[in-house]
């Protein structure tokens, strides 16, 4: 029947009868009745209470960019989040949220999320005078950060922090830890802490001059305060400058994470692809009464505030922090500049080469995207009407694709932290990284991404150093060879991942210790106790993390441990204050046989020379030093992000 | 050009007072029978250990019968300009024929004027909290602010703003202050015939000025004039507060060190921003080159990082930035001040009065560095005991001189 009915605009050959359908007697069989069998006696024992299970979602309000654009479209948004049982004063298994303000020397109120009237309304309502939306913002903003890391890690992130009072696996946060215009993660205190301040009064952009700006109100200060965090955990030896590139990466890193939560806020999205037709990168909005071309025109005079173009939402970071600085824009953006091959090594400040890989990845993202939808930008073209505003059916739609695509390019970014060396990271590591990591998921499809990354890197002359050309064969990390030895003795519990974490570092610990060459530890090959000069130390382990993850791409789900092994030595052997490290990453399958090892040599010289250069340089340049002793400087994002 | 007789011909002197942590240059020229002088930065830290200042003005004031042709002040620390403004009975009558001063100093200048206001600002917001009732003392914080100001209080009321006021009105005619900027050449600088200045620094330039942008005061509570306006900002209401504590003491205690406001990094960042100001001269007479780079730090010797290596190679004479500290002569631009018989003079004082951990002035590594570049033509003046030729020690060690 279907067949002869549909319309053709051909002439059909003929075909033969189809077989007529064999009679179909149940669709869908009923499901087996609910009630037990009459068989089955009730037993004397008192019936026990009913408990209804957990509620699934815990849903919060906050703002989907900051208080700067009130309740323009989409900024008041709801996050869903996994339920978890929180305890009195905001606690949870991951954050406890101390609303405690150290300027002041005073807390605050602590929201209950658990009242009847925060779990029906979805929370507090967003308010600014109100610190207990303030809290509920950053658990909710924080907590959807470390649920995006652990969808693409493929498992539960546990911070690891200690001080006097023992160890500890919960992030403190403090949403108005101090009077300043600053936001950052402390690793000694094991908490992000948000300051707030009082806006220029000169120039405050869009807001109040002379206002009260919080920095625990911006979504994209909160999360990239959270990934500083998680990298932290994941990562260790990423806080130590060794290169011009590690605190570009940090800051970059988190800025990537935070720049792709804009695309999950569909209807800003929707709204940005109608008024750009389906262009999602250009930098201004055509204002909302149009102007016949669907782009903003910058030399057409604007009387009246509806006509201004207004800038792209999604391509900005914290707008406001920006402005209520007196800097007239955001804090940063994606894409600044046309891709240009000497951007990479021309920029040397962190925040300005970190903006170079931002851009990359945008440039990859933003290809794919048009890459993808280009059938649906064509037809959007087609149906656009005369004030060159797409249609809303098609900007859903596309909305619909800018989010999967972002979806697609957050988690690679995140699963590539696991592919990354141990220590001492460089941005062409990161692109391999990149590669390896989505190449081990999906081998055969979902090349243009890879590619559009490759490409994207180029344009911007960021390109590792120890390759041989571009080709993606030759940018994937080398598989271990034979000689690596395997650890057999790890276990694991799927529900419960890191129950056998201490037990696999130190299986891990011995099979390290046995053999420390294939593991980027030792110089000579055959390491016995009387041959080698080696030593690993016996604290701390070598094998700082045995993590089991769960992956699942094109094939079934498979598990697998990522370790982080690392060895330092004396930089110098006149200078014992600072440490060259060296190790490597190890992936292992289920059973414990090496896949994958990413080296950074402890005896490379090359690069121990680099690093001495490397401090000698920054240091040069730097307020602190000129012909200071190479000094070890950890990394402290709160100076960094004071940018003084 | 160059007389023939060239070992009788009157030479270029360079005349470095001792007057503890500070600055005193005095550069004669011979023109004809008569002489020029050149006076470079005039001031004395008020912490400094050794005080010499004021034997050093009345001996400059002999030494040049009370004429000077120019008088240079470098940027407004009072270890440069504070002379300017304590020794009045000097600088009252002395008779000056040109003053120069950087362009970031001069006031009519609305870019100049913001950051000069945004600086003063946060110097003051600084020094509010140093003397707020039971504020931890800061030996560093002192010392920079102090230099800021000149003295304990105000900006409006310290030294330095009389310093500034005499050298801005042209001692007594405002016409003969001139505000310099780099890329100017002057010929004939200060009407002396033959004498060319290259102005090498401060720039103008946004990117070395965004570079040098003292933070934003008011961000910390003062309004543009520098005023506190509320020294907390309490972001919520009476009745949002909560009386139970959740933190232990430990972890409070820290976090309230944490999140204190960077007073030390505030501090050295105005510090630096007046560093940089730094009007970094190069002087050519007869065929000698002389660089006077003020207190430059790594800012203001970027901005010219372009010309190293076509000036440096021939400098004669070179007074080292920033008293000897340790970030104010780039390690690039020393390796190029390769010229036969190059020399180098420091004015500097031990400072004991507080720890600098790690970055005492002089800094050992970088007076090494200098002493292996230039041989034993190197003076100190704080070990003027110790020198020998080319160097002559003046009455008393008061001063010593070296003849290029």
């Amino acid at each position: 029947m279907a067949v002869r009915t549909r319309r053709t605009s051909q002439p059909r050959p003929p075909v033969p009868a189809p077989p007529s359908p064999p009679p179909v007697i149940n669709i869908g069989a009923p499901a087996p009745p609910a009630v037990s069998s009459p068989m089955v006696e009730a037993t004397p024992k008192p019936k026990p209470a009913p408990v209804a299970a957990p509620p699934a979602y815990r849903a919060l309000r906050v703002y989907a960019f900051d208080p700067s654009r009130g309740r323009r479209l989409g900024n008041h948004m709801t996050v869903r989040l996994k339920y978890e049982e929180l305890k009195d004063r905001l606690e949870g298994a991951q954050l406890h949220v101390i609303d405690f303000d150290a300027t002041n020397n005073v807390h605050y109120k602590p929201a209950d999320l658990n009242s009847p009237a925060a779990l029906v309304e979805g929370g507090i309502a967003p308010s600014e005078s109100d610190p207990r939306f303030h809290q509920q913002m950053v658990y909710a903003v924080a907590m959807r950060t470390i649920s995006i890391f652990e969808r693409a890690l493929g498992r539960g992130i546990r911070f690891r922090f200690g001080d006097a009072a023992g160890p500890r696996s919960v992030l403190r946060v403090f949403p108005h830890a101090m009077y300043e215009p600053n936001a950052y993660y402390s690793r000694e205190l094991g908490a992000l802490l948000f300051g707030y301040f009082r806006a220029s009064d000169e120039d405050a952009g869009t807001g109040l001059p002379g206002g009260t700006v919080f920095t625990c109100l911006s979504h994209d200060i909160i999360a990239h305060e959270t990934t500083h965090a998680i990298v932290d955990t994941v990562r260790e030896a990423f806080m130590e400058p060794t290169n011009s590139d590690v605190l570009a990466f940090h800051e970059a890193f988190a800025d990537i994470v935070a720049l792709f939560q804009h695309f999950a806020f569909e209807e800003v999205v929707r709204d940005t692809l109608q008024r750009t037709g389906g262009v999602l990168h250009r930098f201004d909005l055509a204002p909302r009464t149009g102007n016949g071309s669907g782009q903003a025109d910058s030399k057409k005079q604007s009387f009246i505030i509806g006509e201004m173009p207004e800038g792209n939402p999604l391509l900005d970071l914290a707008r406001q922090f920006g402005e209520s600085m007196g800097r007239r824009a955001a804090l940063r953006s994606a894409l600044g500049v046309p891709p240009d091959p000497n951007a990479y090594r021309n920029a040397t400040e962190a925040h300005e080469r970190g903006g170079v890989l931002v851009a990359a990845v945008f440039d990859a993202f933003f290809s794919s995207f048009m890459q993808r939808a280009a059938d649906l930008i064509r037809m959007a073209r087609s149906l656009a009407g005369a004030s060159g505003e797409i249609h809303p059916d098609i900007a859903t739609r596309l909305a619909h694709e800018a989010a999967k695509v972002a979806t697609h390019f957050c988690t690679m970014c995140i699963r590539a932290i696991d592919y990354c060396p141990p220590v001492d990271i460089t941005f062409g590591d990161y692109l391999r990284a990149l590669i390896t990591a989505d190449t081990e998921l999906y081998q055969s499809e979902s090349h243009e991404y890879r590619e559009a990354l490759i490409q994207a890197f180029r344009a911007r002359g960021i390109v590792p150093s120890d390759v041989t050309s571009l080709a993606e064969e030759s940018l994937l990390w080398q598989k271990a060879g034979p000689d690596t030895p395997c650890c057999e003795h790890f276990c694991y519990d799927i529900h419960e991942p890191h129950k056998f974490f201490d037990e696999n570092c130190a299986a891990l610990e011995e099979v390290v210790r046995a053999h420390p060459f294939p593991f980027g530890l030792c110089r000579v090959k055959q390491h016995t106790k009387d041959t080698c000069t080696c030593k690993v130390p016996a604290s701390p382990k070598a094998v700082r993390s045995v993590n089991m993850v769960v992956r699942s791409g094109g094939g079934r789900p498979e598990v697998e441990f990522i370790a982080e092994i690392l060895g330092s030595a004396a930089l110098d052997d006149e200078d014992t204050k600072n440490r060259f490290r060296g190790g490597s990453t190890v992936v292992f399958d289920r059973n414990g046989k090496p896949k994958l090892v990413v080296f950074k040599n402890l005896h490379s010289e090359g690069r121990r020379k680099k690093q001495k250069e490397f401090l000698e340089e920054s240091l040069a340049a730097t307020p602190f030093a000129n012909y200071t002793d190479i000094t070890d400087a950890p990394l402290h994002l709160s100076a960094i992000h004071r940018g003084c | 050009m160059a007389s023939k007789k060239k070992t009788t011909a009157p030479k270029i002197r360079v005349r470095m007072y001792r007057v503890g942590m500070g600055d005193c240059f005095l550069v004669t020229l011979p023109e004809g029978k008569k002489r020029k002088h050149i006076l470079i930065d005039c001031g004395v830290h008020s912490q400094s250990q050794f005080k010499g200042l004021k034997e050093a003005v009345v001996a400059l004031n002999d030494e040049t019968g009370g004429k000077l042709d120019v008088v240079v002040a470098t940027h407004a620390h009072a270890d440069h300009i504070s002379g300017f403004g304590s020794e009045d009975e000097v600088f009252s009558k002395i008779e000056v024929g040109e003053v120069w001063l950087p362009w970031l100093e001069d006031l009519s200048d609305p870019r100049a004027k913001k950051l000069h206001t945004k600086a003063a600002a946060l110097t003051a917001l600084i020094d509010a909290h140093m003397n707020k009732p039971g504020a931890a003392p800061d030996p560093l914080v002192e010392w920079v602010t102090l230099n800021a100001l000149g003295a304990k209080g105000r900006s409006s009321t310290g030294n330095n703003a009389k310093a500034l006021e005499r050298l801005r009105a042209g001692f007594g005619d405002k016409r003969r202050t001139k505000y310099l900027r780099a890329g100017q050449v002057l010929h004939d600088a200060g009407g002396i015939e033959g004498l060319t200045v290259r102005v090498l620094a401060p720039s103008e330039d946004t990117a070395f000025l965004s570079k040098m942008h003292p933070p934003d005061s008011q961000l910390y509570g003062l309004d543009a004039n520098g005023n506190v306006v509320d020294d907390k900002l309490e972001p919520f209401a009476a009745y949002w507060q909560d009386d139970e504590a959740v933190l232990d003491e430990e972890y409070r205690a820290e976090l309230v060190r944490q999140c204190a406001i960077p007073l030390q990094a505030l501090a050295l960042s105005v510090d630096n921003y007046l560093n940089n100001t730094s009007l970094s001269l190069l002087l050519e007479y007869r065929g000698k080159t002389l660089l006077f780079p003020g207190d430059a730090q790594w800012g203001n010797w970027m901005s010219w990082q372009s010309d190293w290596e076509s000036l440096l190679g021939n400098i004669d004479f070179y007074k080292v930035g920033h008293h000897g500290s340790h970030n104010a002569t780039p390690h690039g631009a020393l390796d190029l001040m390769k010229a036969k018989n190059v020399v180098a003079m420091a004015s500097t004082d031990t400072v004991k009065s507080f720890n600098r951990g790690h970055f005492p002035v002089p800094y050992p590594k970088l007076v090494n560095a200098v002493k292996a570049q230039v041989g034993n033509r190197y003076a100190q003046s704080d070990e003027l005991a110790e020198v020998k030729a080319p160097f002559k020690p003046g009455k008393d060690e008061q001063w010593c001189d070296y003849e290029v």
